[in-house]
């Protein structure tokens, strides 16, 4: 008698745990989908930005024509992209671009006084940051949900109810870190 | 970079974990005030193993209460105080891109903190609340005018390091405190007074009784003179600790931790102090609002009672955690020019008249391109 209750006890406490165990990592799951979601709003802002910023640059600099074709490109390509890895290759290459586009405002004065131009230049540099720090997010729940589905015993029910791994959100090249080259000749 | 966010991650949790420390040692000396107030009033109930702890648990209950009360209305009353309005979007249009930045970073775009504006020419900034969905951060007008955009970004970072760090409910809980304390100590000492010239009667009939009575006398004395003391210790406790790692967690959030340094340099720098604070206000700002810089007494003395850290401690903690990876001694980069959400900027609509300044423009001031961040 005392020995059933005992194994009964030791059973409802083993349930417990793995019910805890089992909503821990559901929570870590929910928050790396969620701060995924965050990025996705991110980039489609920047990318709804873009087509603005673009008619505002060529109304001061029509014969940059290659710079426009670069973005316009790089956008519709990093549109079309699904998938961590190069989405954000792609979006890395649009980054670049946006670079080279303010880059070309150093050269026109006019460009640089114009009110709707910096109210642009200040919304794109908010975007970028906004992406970057929804990026910076969403690295860290994936990091914080791999540390639960690896470290023992939490891995061990990960296994068992199929947790499956979740992307990182990868990181410029060194190339891309660095300032996007300003010409002024 | 994954021991780093451990690292991180550990100190939040240990300051969670000393959070509630603080909150139980709070409710353990209201309970001991009570006691003795008890105990020197009506001595028998209070030895009595029955009707003591009740009496006390009740005495307790009552004075928790009241600091529950002053709890919830604490981050209203810190608000009303420093006259912060709440920041209007389109005014403060550029702080309020900032401060998204941050909350995006942080992962609580969804519950942001609420954002007000103190018009106060002195740069400083303070965050208030219970939690993360009753939060409240305000920035002073002279914080806008003075700090560069992504300095400002690492100020805002720093007070929802406070928020994120559950200081800001440590903040409120341990004033409440020290405010039910004070008022204890207060009513004990009108008993010691009153209850003095009965006591020798009373003790007359039954000296047992009496012998008791004087050491609650003498516990009493004791504790008038102690529980203020350290009830403000227990805020010194909460404050000073607390911004070192609010600062870390700030550069952590946004991988920004030379804007961080430079913030706390620049406004090391800026000699003006806050128009008006209350005392009892001081530990929530980003700076320290007295004046503890300087040789004079006073200075001194402010700088013994100070509630944070001199800024070149900070600076120091904040350079040796990221070593190598942040300089203290690099030219501050230039002031924000054109702040669209300057105080004295044109109303929303009305194109702005003031030209950029040659060479300013692109990299947006202050800033560098690209942003910096980004895990």
């Amino acid at each position: 008698m005392v020995t059933t209750l005992i194994v009964l006890g030791i059973i409802l406490l083993l349930v417990v745990f793995v019910v805890a165990i089992y909503n821990r990592l559901v929570r870590a799951r929910v928050r790396v989908d969620e701060a995924w979601a965050q990025i996705d709003t991110q980039l489609q802002r920047r990318h709804d930005l873009i087509p603005n910023l673009v008619e505002t640059v060529k109304g001061y600099a029509s014969h940059e024509r290659e710079t426009f074709e670069q973005v316009t490109a790089a956008r519709a390509r990093a549109i079309s992209t699904t998938g961590p890895a190069d989405l954000a290759e792609a979006e890395n290459g649009l980054t670049q671009a946006l670079g080279r586009l303010m880059a070309i405002s150093e050269n026109y004065p006019d460009l640089k006084a114009d009110a709707n131009f910096r109210q642009l230049q200040e919304e794109l540099a908010h975007t970028e940051n906004m992406v970057a720090g929804s990026r910076g997010h969403y690295n860290a729940s994936v990091r914080a949900y791999d540390e639960q589905r690896q470290v023992f015993p939490s891995s061990v029910i990960a296994g068992m109810l199929n947790f499956e791994g979740r992307e990182y959100f990868e990181v410029e090249t060194l190339e891309v870190r660095a300032a996007p080259e300003v010409s002024f000749e | 970079m994954s021991a780093a966010g451990g690292l991180y991650d550990q100190l939040q949790r240990e300051n969670r974990r000393s959070t509630r420390v603080l909150l139980g040692l709070g409710a353990l000396l209201v309970a001991l005030l009570v006691w003795v107030l008890v105990g020197y009033l009506a001595t028998p109930i209070a030895v009595d193993p029955v009707t003591g702890p009740l009496v006390v648990l009740a005495g307790t209950g009552f004075g928790l209460g009241a600091s529950y009360l002053s709890m919830r209305a604490g981050p209203a009353i810190a608000l009303r105080a420093s006259k912060a309005r709440p920041a209007d979007r389109e005014r403060y249009r550029e702080l309020h891109n900032v401060f998204d930045e941050v909350c995006v970073s942080a992962g609580i775009l969804g519950t942001k903190p609420k954002l007000y504006v103190v018009d106060d020419p002195a740069p400083n900034a303070f965050a208030t609340g219970l939690s993360l969905e009753d939060s409240h951060i305000a920035v002073t007008t002279g914080l806008l005018e003075r700090l560069p955009r992504y300095e400002l970004r690492a100020v805002l970072a720093h007070e929802i390091g406070h928020v994120l760090n559950d200081d800001i409910k440590a903040v409120t809980v341990a004033v409440a405190t020290a405010g039910v304390v004070a008022l204890l100590a207060d009513v004990l000492v009108r008993a010691l007074w009153v209850g003095g010239r009965s006591g020798g009667r009373r003790g007359g009939n039954n000296s047992n009784a009496g012998a008791a009575q004087l050491i609650f006398l003498v516990v009493g004395l004791l504790a008038v003179v102690l529980a203020p003391i350290a009830a403000q210790l227990i805020r010194f406790a909460v404050s000073r600790q607390r911004e070192y790692l609010a600062d870390a967690t700030a550069a952590d959030l946004l991988r920004d931790p030379q804007s961080m340094v430079n913030a706390l340099r620049r406004l090391d720098q800026d000699p003006t102090s806050l128009k008006r604070f209350e005392a009892a206000t001081a530990h929530l700002w980003f700076e320290e609002p007295n004046d503890t810089r300087g040789r004079g007494q006073e200075a001194k003395f402010a700088r013994r009672f100070a509630t944070h850290p001199t800024m070149a401690q900070r600076i120091e903690r904040l350079a040796s955690l990221n070593a190598g990876t942040v300089r203290t001694d690099a030219p501050l980069p230039p002031r924000p020019d054109a702040r669209m959400d300057r105080p004295d900027a044109p109303p929303p609509g009305t194109p702005p008249v003031d030209l950029p300044p040659p060479g300013g423009g692109w990299p947006p001031p202050g800033g560098a391109w690209p942003p910096p961040g980004g895990r």
